[in-house]
């Protein structure tokens, strides 16, 4: 099999998470077209089902992208995603999913290089992982 | 003088970038505006030079190496940042359009004027409070320069015709192709100053814009034909406007565009067209060099046309030795007849983002003179609005001009789908073309692909309600993940659409909940741009409170002698402190600075320190004038030997009679500007120099004054001062940013070295005094602002504008305003108009009785409310509550749509509008089936 590049959906929050990838498109970062970015208003709203959902669509990792803890946009909306973050981390230890496979970034909108290097990171980490489905990726067309 | 009962109508001459934005400005404030367009439509010069957008969107900023893929869906940010703005004046209520008119006569004085309009067709009257001008100024007709060849050789081109070469090698299929043959050019130069700086033909000042315009339609070039190679032959690289100098060092850097010093005499054409030949002087040898060319582009500039002395003799007003309008400075915007303003280039050239901050001044200024003739709003009227409850999910796809036609084909797959439109273009055409089908289609819900969701959201939203469906059940997508305008591989397209489709066919009408105005302003500094945005806001009626961090009012302008185009700073600063203080509707606190600020765009709350303890002010918009520090060197040997002096101590030291008559000054320029520290022009320096110099020599005219320097960057009428400088004998010099000059200290002399790259040669000067022209750094202040506004600075320390073009004086967040040197180093003049902008700008928040807010906020399903309190509890702004029913209800005007009680509630009686799970869901599972 070829180099096997990793479907990650990453939760980015309006004001810090997206922007943030905004930022690093903007400075040049190739974003894999395997990489999905899902807008939520802030990583408060996520929902624990959100998180496996897009495991179960096929995502070999899941990042969720808010602002830093202390200067959330909406105060305490990055301190509930840690919640759902750790919440989520048990429950894919519990079903035997590697606990790696979900990340949780504190990034600044104006963050661009420091998101490119955590993706880059995770995508790395993902790939000596291997597919989390690995029956699904030949469906992906990815080999 | 002035009428009793001035009328509220307002008449403005000229459809360009700067009469669109007054008009719209002042349509919003609640006049009614008649413009008057001498062409067949609005849109102006701006029309022409689409493509001058540096937004991440132009192809030209993702590098030659970018593209090349054909299949990527190509999306020039042509498309997207004039059109919304015609579509806004087209449509807007308070806007009449008059095409193919003009002006025929005008009688009356301010308050009051009789105007007769016509066309080839039709002749009218009307009454009208105030005109504004705003006719713009044409290209130069390169014909008047016959030695460069154009209308002779056929591939020999304006910078204006190649603008179009290069809009047909953007549409898909098209190629970069020379006129004469239609072959790829390999070589193509640029001849910059074509019409400008020469006293001869043309004009005699800078055009300001060309150098700029001509890096950026040579790096589109190069993404178009990789293989292409670019000379640009210029006579100063004058790249003076925020991101302008990092643009021209990416043209060198990136694009491989090779800049010469030096304009060519002539363009001779060679038998059959096969090339032209330009000849000239090479500055490295100084040997005269013929070089062939396949193509040339004449970089021409701004020129008065007859029409605007016509104009000028109907409307009674002055015009300059230039045949410009004549204007009082640092005033850009009032002629010399009261009633009558000037906006745009008919003052002198300037960019887009001048020209749209002059046509908000100019709004202002209209403002001011009749405050009570603001109406309130004419209420549009909308058809009602369909019910769609209990309909099966009709949607309609468009997608954008240009996109390929597979995905059309995956539209048309996606399920609900019950119309698929192609090749929607995005101005008035495309609008009348998505009400037709949403009509015809019954459809109810609306996907848009291909447009940049920020800028099109609100117009298109606009065209849902006029065919009575909620505004709310549209969706607009760009076609990639971030959101970015720009292309996208073919496959990512249709996954996006596909995602889209999902979301849009989960949407519900929304609607949106209206509060009330606080028609008050706070302005943060009271420098230049400040007081002039506060005076403007109080005289067009409006309570202001102006706080300064410094115990006295005045920024820069205590600091200063004169402006570069010799107005003394220090009796303008008097009387404009007396103009503030005689205000009774502006609070200055000084000695304050801004700690926190809260709430939302028409109902702000701050917390202002104060030397007496904190204070909480209610106000509607914000609008901050925070200024620029002087860069301290620490070069040249400032602050050691106390010959070496700035600019500025050089000003105070003459106006003060203290400095003597007989001494030879050298003057070194782009101190701590266009450094690795500071890579930017800071736009003032070299015309305040130039000033100096022409001071020193008016003193006595046999000493010596030198000026060293990179470029001369006199932009604009600034020119003047350059030619006058030359003629008066003070010499310049020119080094190269690796050999700056070195300085030895005497014990009765400053020996100054160079090597002159003109001259090629080393040379000595022996000088009592060296002045450093510094530029301008971001303040301290920017930093701390931008954390309590919680906004993002660029890689200066500035400010960073909504959108570069046509809002530079917006800020990212609707309600906050910003002026001045705080977004990037302006002249006194600039800084005078960007403050009377920014009050434009707010003065159309201000005027409106009530505004609504995005329906982006929580609701609750009380069928499922357990009433746990888990959302009261948890929500960081006390928006839910437990009603008299012992349900849990959230305050739509408190809530700020974050949704973190929506993820809490354990009943999932909460969901988040335009957000909700359902719509996440859907989306995920399309990525599933991928």
């Amino acid at each position: 099999m070829a180099e096997f590049s990793p479907r990650i959906t990453l939760f980015c929050c309006e004001s810090c998470g997206f922007p943030a990838a905004e930022r690093a498109v903007k400075q040049g970062y190739s974003l894999s077209p395997e990489c999905r970015l899902i807008k939520i208003p802030c990583t408060g709203k996520l929902d624990v089902l959100y998180i496996l959902k897009a495991f179960e669509a096929g995502s070999d990792g899941v990042a969720i992208a808010g602002c830093p803890e202390d200067a959330c946009r909406y105060e305490t909306g990055s301190l509930r995603a840690k919640n759902k973050f750790d919440k989520t981390r048990a429950i894919l230890e519990k079903i035997g999913i590697e606990p790696e496979r979900i990340k949780r970034w504190q990034v600044s909108s104006s963050m661009g290089e420091k998101f490119s290097r955590l993706l880059s990171a995770m995508e790395e980490e993902l790939a000596n992982l291997g597919p989390l489905f690995p029956d699904r990726l030949k469906k992906r067309g990815d080999n | 003088m002035k009428q009793a009962n001035p009328s509220n109508e307002i008449l403005i001459s000229g459809g360009g970038v700067s009469g669109m934005r007054a008009a719209l400005d002042l349509a919003e404030t609640g006049y009614k505006v008649h413009l008057v367009e001498g062409s067949s439509d609005i849109g102006g010069l701006a029309k022409d030079l689409e493509k001058s957008c540096m937004r991440a969107c132009c192809a030209s900023a993702s590098g030659p190496e970018g593209q090349g893929e054909e299949e990527m869906v190509r999306n020039d940010c042509f498309l997207c940042t004039l059109d919304p703005l015609l579509v806004e004046v087209k449509t807007h209520p308070g806007i009449t359009v008059y095409n193919n008119a003009k002006i025929e006569s005008i009688e009356g004085g301010p308050g009051a004027f009789k105007a007769v309009l016509s066309s080839g067709k039709w002749k009218t009257e009307l009454e009208t409070g105030a005109v504004i001008v705003a006719t713009g100024l044409e290209p130069f007709d390169a014909s008047l320069k016959s030695e460069l060849g154009w209308g002779r050789y056929p591939d020999v081109l304006t910078s204006v015709e190649f603008e179009k070469l290069l809009i047909d090698a953007a549409s898909p299929g098209g190629k970069l192709a020379r006129p004469s043959d239609g072959k790829i050019p390999e070589k193509i130069a640029f001849l910059q100053c074509v019409g400008s700086r020469d006293v001869n033909v043309g004009a005699s000042y800078c055009s300001s814009v060309c150098c700029q315009y001509a890096a950026k339609e040579a790096m589109t070039a190069r993404t178009y034909s990789p293989e292409t190679s670019i000379t640009i032959f210029y006579i100063d690289v004058r790249s003076h406007g925020k991101d302008w100098e990092r643009f021209t060092d990416r043209a060198k850097d990136d694009f491989g565009i090779v800049f010469k010093k030096g304009l060519p005499s002539r363009v001779t054409g060679t038998p059959g067209n096969r090339a032209l030949i330009l000849r000239y002087e090479d500055e490295e040898t100084g040997e005269y060099r013929e070089e062939e060319f396949d193509l040339v582009v004449l970089s021409v500039g701004l020129v008065p046309g007859e029409s605007l002395r016509e104009t000028a003799k109907i409307l009674g007003i002055q015009l300059t030795d230039h045949d410009l309008i004549k204007v009082n400075p640092p005033d850009e915007i009032n002629t010399d007849r009261a009633g009558i303003f000037a906006a745009g280039t008919v003052t002198g050239p300037c960019d887009i983002a001048e020209a749209t901050a002059r046509g908000s001044a100019a709004a202002a200024a209209v403002g001011e003179l009749i405050p009570e003739g603001r109406l309130k709003k004419d209420e549009k009227k909308y058809p009602p609005e369909r019910d769609i409850t209990g309909q099966e999910v009709r949607m309609g796809i468009y997608l954008a001009d240009g996109l390929p036609t597979a995905l059309a084909g995956a539209a048309r797959n996606i399920p609900h789908t019950v119309h698929v439109e192609e090749g929607l273009k995005p101005g008035e055409e495309g609008l009348m073309t998505l009400r037709r089908t949403i009509a015809k289609e019954k459809l109810n819900r609306v996907l848009i692909a291909g447009f940049d969701p920020d800028m099109y959201n609100g117009v298109f939203r606009e065209a849902l309600r006029e065919t009575g469906l909620n505004p709310y059940l549209l969706e607009v997508t760009a076609l990639s993940e971030t959101g970015l305008p720009g292309p996208v591989p073919e496959k990512k397209a249709v996954e996006m659409l596909k995602r889209a489709a999902a979301r849009t066919a989960k949407l519900r009408p929304l609607y949106d909940s209206k509060f009330p105005v606080n028609k008050s302003a706070l302005v943060v500094g009271a420098g230049v741009s400040g007081l002039n945005a506060a005076l403007s806001l109080a005289r067009q009626g409006f309570p202001v409170i102006l706080i300064e961090k410094e115990s006295e009012a005045g920024g820069r302008l205590r600091k200063t002698v004169k402006t570069s185009s010799g107005m003394e700073t220090g009796p303008y600063l008097k009387d404009l402190l007396k103009q503030v203080k005689g205000e009774p509707r502006i609070t200055l606190m000084t000695g304050s600075t801004l700690k926190e600020v809260s709430g939302v765009v028409g109902d702000f709350t701050s917390a202002v320190m104060t030397p007496s303890g904190e204070q909480e002010i209610d106000h509607g918009v914000l609008v901050i004038a925070a200024g620029a520090s002087e860069y301290r060197p620490s070069e040249y040997m400032f602050g050691e030997d106390e010959r070496v002096i700035t600019q500025s101590d050089l000003a105070l030291k003459m106006a003060a009679g203290t400095f003597p008559k007989d001494k030879t000054i050298v003057m070194i320029q782009c101190v701590g500007s266009r450094s690795d520290e500071h890579p930017y022009c800071s736009r003032t320096c070299c015309a305040d120099a130039v000033r100096n110099a022409i001071d020193l020599k008016a003193q006595n005219p046999d000493r010596h004054v030198f000026i060293l320097h990179r470029d001369i960057r006199t932009y604009g009428l600034a020119e003047d001062l350059y030619r006058e400088a030359r003629d008066a004998g003070v010499n310049f010099l020119r080094f190269d940013e690796d050999m700056p000059p070195g300085v030895e200290p005497r014990k009765d002399s400053l020996q100054v070295r160079i090597y002159d790259t003109q001259l090629r040669a080393n040379i000595a000067i022996t000088a009592d005094y060296l002045v450093l022209s510094c530029g301008w750094v971001a303040g301290k202040s920017n930093e701390e602002l931008a954390g309590t506004l919680d906004t993002v600075l660029d890689e200066d320390g500035f400010f960073v504008p909504a959108q570069e073009k046509f809002y530079p004086q917006d800020m990212e967040c609707e309600g906050m305003f910003m002026c001045g040197g705080c977004i990037y180093p302006a002249s006194i003049e600039e800084a005078v108009t960007q403050g009377r902008a920014a009050a434009g700008r707010a003065a159309a928040i201000l005027a409106k009785e009530e505004l609504a807010g995005p329906p982006m906020h929580a609701v609750v399903d009380p069928d499922l409310c357990a009433s746990c309190l888990s959302c009261v509890r948890l929500c960081p702004y006390e928006a839910p509550f437990i009603n008299d029913e012992g349900k849990a209800e959230v305050l739509a005007l408190v809530c700020r749509g974050c949704g973190i009680c929506v993820s809490e509630c354990p009943a999932k009686a909460l969901s988040l509008e335009l957000c909700t799970d359902e719509q996440v869901l859907a989306e995920l599972e399309v990525v599933s089936a991928l």
